[in-house]
């Protein structure tokens, strides 16, 4: 049966080799010579065309003779290119001008990103680096994770956590991929800032649902960060200061239009002035470095060398410090044997690690823990025609776990290593009206040290896209993902640093999760109307047993138990611009629950991040001249927590009684950030440079952290503490690029 | 304009580090609890001890975490020991809040298995432990630190140590003993001290509490006087059900990390359901010990 499918395949598609013209190329920025990522070039004599792929590529079968292509992408000017096909030459490269901020160009509110794209995954977010400045955030410093958090179907917990949480999984569901290298920890501050550094992004997508089968490994979501490649024309310097950060990045060619570099710095400038001691109970300090060369070795190979570091520092007064970090080393190289075809291989080495340690007249000890991946894989693209592409590849990762040291043992858990392998094949055909991305990865998760753990599984992955009409679109999708690693973390505040990954063991067996999604998107002149649901089915999810103990445990991951987990929600979301006003309302109804008996036995009961109804607001307005002003409130459940029901005396103590794991909720939260830009007058295309003011938390809204008891035994008096986040914070950002 | 951004930029990042995370004093009734006290219908404290004499349970009410004072006791219960051969009856002490005491002296054995049963507005309530042998006390101590200042001997002493791969004992050290010139600087100094200990292995749990964050050596107290003051030192055996129970509560109290907590959760209980706390067999040794003697193990 597969021989007929394929000899169909091949003889459908026999025509367009045989008799069409091939031409492939890269879409770059004239600015600068970047290339632009998810823009569309399309043939308006054939009514053909595709998109570039994240390198900038594309692959287009086109006539012979003239043909006249239009280039576009919604941050530059589109243009249309007349060219003669067939005259020997099969490699066009076309650039593009970046829309300046002073003319007119399509408005980003928080959940309209790239609403225009044509058959684009409904649960596929794509986030340039312009978009992110123009974002609603707190705090005024531009940051992707902040970003993501106030997109539909991602939820944050807590009050300055970078921690996100998509469509009901748990925090460390999440592939956060920087150039392809995985990063296990994202936050700076606190989890104030996050770790991907505005000035060096390029372009972000994000994938809530059904995850293309050409990546894995988490249950919930990717998050594909693509750097800047190093302006290929000129030198060019940027940067801005915020109450939290300095930032600066370089960047220029090493040989014109060949090769260029990026340098780009940021770090906390609060530990010059400050130190931990009475009035400041902790103070916390970051530097980051990222670095990049990019160079075109000839029309068909470019090699791209990446570098990414930071390091997290924070000390208190009485002895404690914690210090965290990733460290990413990659190489990737590009090559186009043929018009059709995209050969990408990459060899990446990615670290992270987090050391906590006491160092005062009672306590020496430190705890370390972290993880070592060091990852080679190959995927090429086929470009069949312009309707159909094949991709492949295979990946191989080596992972090296430290569970967790402690200075204070003598007994030592050795770190162990993994060997997780994994393939995939996934075919994308799109037509006008159709576009389905289908195909599945197979991957294995092996123990080296002594083989005792071996997994394996298969994870099928559909999706179907179907535009009805120019302004209806459904979507439909199912996908299945394992993952084979997972964070120990505190649930009571997710910014803890209290953390340590494990791998799958004899002890723990690899989560998985089916995916069901479906949604509808209508556009009516300038209003989009998009509405989600997801269902999932969550297997070998993990929680901690009763007074689970996860820092300084030998043994810690014999405090989990697992067991099932599903997750269902609805998201609606209507975006409407009113000439330069644009506004957003999205409302999400969702739910995540466990099912774990050794935990709680009397049946299904709420995850730690299960916030059933959540509303977002957003607006922005611009000026006609040079301000722009944002607005973001937010209103959603309260996040579960386990409060006493009880007291008991046990001489000389009062021990509380608790209810059911998560039985009870904080209040409900809700707060509202407002920002304004100014362009100054001398703004030209050679120099810009912004001012952002802000205020975050507008009307002082205390939305509770958590809560501490103190029960005195002596006094019988009981004390509760309320744990909040700043009530109000008026902050600004100065942005300069030059 | 742009050379005041910096200081305005510094300034507002230390009001907000100043101010970042609040931890505010509030009215218990502004947090969303809704106590429920018929999770559980009573509490036992106490059990069969190896000391010759009366043996004492106390049953009380669970209280509301909104309003702790005296526990409510619990009157009437029908409370009975048995150890498989004989059955021991417990009476309920009058004006002593709930304290049941055994109406015949009596001392309980090594390697016995004592099950408690209580009767309480008709439901039944049981609980099993056994009595297993203590050490001998020596005079090593798990001290942090013991200085001698010539005829002055100050010793910091562990607060909570013990475990469960040997016997587990409690040192018990009642204030009363303590020579006339003898220092306890402590919060617990007015009251009888309590330290647990498993004899010769500091911290035999595998686990440092709480959640780790903490040393082995946290809550430390000290003791000092002269060098022939004398203390009066017991050691209660423990059984592992007991030393779970011991660690659990400890979670739940001395060492409750807050935000460090993992997760909050109820103690360990070897009550049957409807009741909680925990009936305990432990046998006892006491030895009286001039401050001189202690050596650290250190």
């Amino acid at each position: 049966m597969h021989r007929i499918a394929i000899l169909s395949l091949f003889i459908l598609t026999l025509p367009t080799w045989l008799w069409c013209q091939k031409i492939c190329g890269y879409i770059t920025s004239k600015n600068n010579g970047e290339a632009i990522i998810g823009a569309t070039i399309y043939n308006e004599t054939s009514h053909t065309g595709c998109i570039t792929n994240d390198y900038g590529f594309f692959s287009l079968n086109t006539g012979a003779g003239l043909q006249s292509l239009r280039v576009s992408h919604i941050n530059y000017i589109p243009k249309t290119v007349n060219v003669t096909i067939g005259g020997g030459e099969t490699v066009f490269n076309f650039e593009l001008e970046a829309l300046n901020d002073t003319i007119e160009e399509v408005a980003v509110t928080a959940s309209t990103l790239n609403p225009t794209r044509k058959t684009q995954n409904l649960h596929q977010k794509i986030l340039s680096a312009n978009e992110l400045q123009k974002l609603p955030l707190p705090f005024g410093e531009p940051d992707l994770i902040k970003a993501l958090q106030i997109q539909p179907g991602i939820k944050n917990t807590a009050d300055g956590s970078s921690a996100l949480f998509v469509r009901g999984g748990r925090n460390d569901q999440n592939l956060i991929l920087i150039d392809e290298a995985p990063i296990y920890n994202t936050t700076h501050l606190f989890g104030m800032v996050s770790v991907i550094n505005a000035d060096a992004l390029n372009d972000a997508t994000t994938h809530t649902g059904v995850i293309p089968a050409n990546t894995g490994g988490r249950l919930a979501s990717v998050i594909d960060v693509k750097t800047r490649e190093g302006n290929l024309k000129e030198y060019q310097f940027c940067g801005g200061i915020s109450p939290f950060a300095l930032r600066m990045t370089h960047q220029g060619p090493i040989i014109k239009e060949r090769a260029s570099y990026l340098v780009s710095v940021r770090g906390s400038y609060l530990d010059r002035f400050i130190q931990a001691g009475n009035s400041y109970n902790f103070v916390p300090s970051f530097l980051e470095i990222n670095g990049k060369i990019n160079a075109k070795l000839n029309t068909r190979n470019r090699l791209f060398l990446a570098l990414y570091k930071n390091n997290d520092h924070l000390k208190s007064f009485d002895g404690l410090s914690n210090t965290w970090g990733n460290s990413i080393l990659s190489l990737r190289h590009n090559y186009t044997p043929y018009q059709n075809w995209f050969i990408n291989t990459s060899l990446i080495v990615s670290q992270y690690h987090n050391q906590i340690a006491f160092n005062d007249t009672l306590r020496q000890f430190s705890w370390t823990t972290g993880i070592q991946d060091y990852l080679g894989k190959m995927e090429g693209t086929w470009y069949l025609n312009n309707t159909f592409k094949l991709n492949g590849g295979i990946q191989l990762t080596l992972h090296q776990y430290t569970p967790g040291t402690g200075s204070g043992n003598e007994e030592i858990v050795p770190n162990t290593q993994y060997l997780e392998r994994s393939c995939f094949v996934r075919g994308v055909f799109t037509a006008e009206y159709l576009k389905t991305d289908m195909g599945f990865r197979y991957s294995q998760f092996s123990e080296l040290n002594d083989g005792s753990t071996f997994y394996q599984g298969l994870e099928p992955r559909i999706n179907f896209i179907s535009t009805l009409s120019q302004s209806l679109q459904l979507q439909a999708g199912y996908g299945r993902v394992f993952q084979y690693d997972q964070l120990l973390q505190n649930q009571i505040l997710p910014y803890s640093s209290i953390e340590s990954w494990i791998p799958s063991s004899s002890f723990i067996f690899p989560q998985h999760a089916d995916v069901f999604t479906l949604g509808i998107q209508m556009t009516h002149k300038k209003c989009a109307v998009l509405v989600e649901s997801y269902y999932k089915m969550l297997t070998n999810q993990p929680d901690f047993v009763d007074h689970a103990k996860i820092l300084n445990n030998l043994y810690a991951e014999q405090e989990i138990r697992q067991g099932k987990g599903k997750a269902y929600g609805l998201e609606a979301s209507i975006n409407q611009s009113f000439g330069r006003f644009q506004s957003g309302i999205s409302y999400n109804w969702s739910r995540s629950l466990l099912l774990i008996p050794e935990i709680q036995s009397t049946g299904w009961y709420p995850a730690a991040h299960d916030i059933p109804h959540d509303f977002r607001l957003t607006g922005t307005y611009k000026t006609r001249k040079r301000w722009e002003f944002s607005a973001l409130w937010v209103f959603h459940s309260g996040k579960p927590t386990t409060l006493p029901i009880g007291l008991i005396y046990q001489h000389p103590r009062y021990v509380p009684i608790y209810s059911r794991r998560n039985s009870a909720r904080l209040p409900v939260y809700h707060r509202l950030d407002i920002a304004a830009r100014l362009y100054p007058k001398n703004n030209s295309t050679r120099y810009k440079s912004s001012l952002c003011f802000g205020i975050y938390n507008v009307y002082a809204r205390q939305n509770p952290l958590g809560y501490q008891f103190d029960f005195d035994p002596i006094e019988g008096n009981i004390k509760a503490y309320q744990y909040n986040f700043i009530r109000i914070f008026p902050n600004i950002t100065y942005t300069l690029e030059f | 304009m742009n050379c005041k951004i910096p200081v305005i930029c510094l300034t507002l990042a230390i009001v907000l580090l100043l101010v970042a995370c609040e931890k505010n004093l509030v009215e218990i009734d502004s947090i969303p609890i809704t106590p429920n006290l018929n999770t559980f219908q009573l509490v036992v404290e106490g059990g069969i001890t190896s000391q010759y004499g009366n043996q004492y349970i106390r049953l009380t009410k669970p209280q509301s975490p909104k309003a702790a004072g005296i526990p409510e006791p619990i009157h009437g219960a029908t409370v009975y020991v048995s150890d498989g051969t004989i059955i021991i009856p417990f009476a309920e002490m009058q004006e002593q809040n709930g304290l049941y005491s055994s109406q015949n002296t009596m001392a309980g054995t090594v390697n016995h298995y004592y099950q408690l049963h209580i009767s309480y507005l008709g439901q039944s309530y049981i609980a099993g432990d056994s009595l297993v042998q203590g050490n001998e006390i020596t005079e090593f101590i798990p001290a942090s630190s013991l200085d001698n200042l010539g005829e002055f001997i100050t010793i910091a002493i562990n607060q909570h140590t013990f475990g469960f791969n040997q016997p587990a004992i409690r040192y018990y050290i009642p204030s009363e003993t303590i020579g006339s010139n003898t220092q306890i600087p402590n919060p617990y100094s007015n009251r009888k001290l309590l330290l647990e200990w498993d004899g010769f292995t500091f911290y035999q749990h595998r686990n440092s509490p709480p959640q780790g964050i903490f040393p082995n050596d946290y809550k430390i107290f000290g003791i000092g006087g002269n060098a022939r003051d004398t203390i009066l030192v017991m050691q209660f055996s423990l059984s592992e059900t007991c030393y779970n129970y011991l660690v659990s509560l400890l979670n739940e109290t001395d060492w409750d990390g807050g935000f460090f907590t993992s997760n909050h959760s109820n103690i360990v209980s070897n009550l049957s359901k409807g009741a909680t706390g925990f009936f305990r067999a432990t046998h006892i040794t006491q030895k009286k010990m001039a401050l001189e003697q202690f050596q650290s193990i250190y």
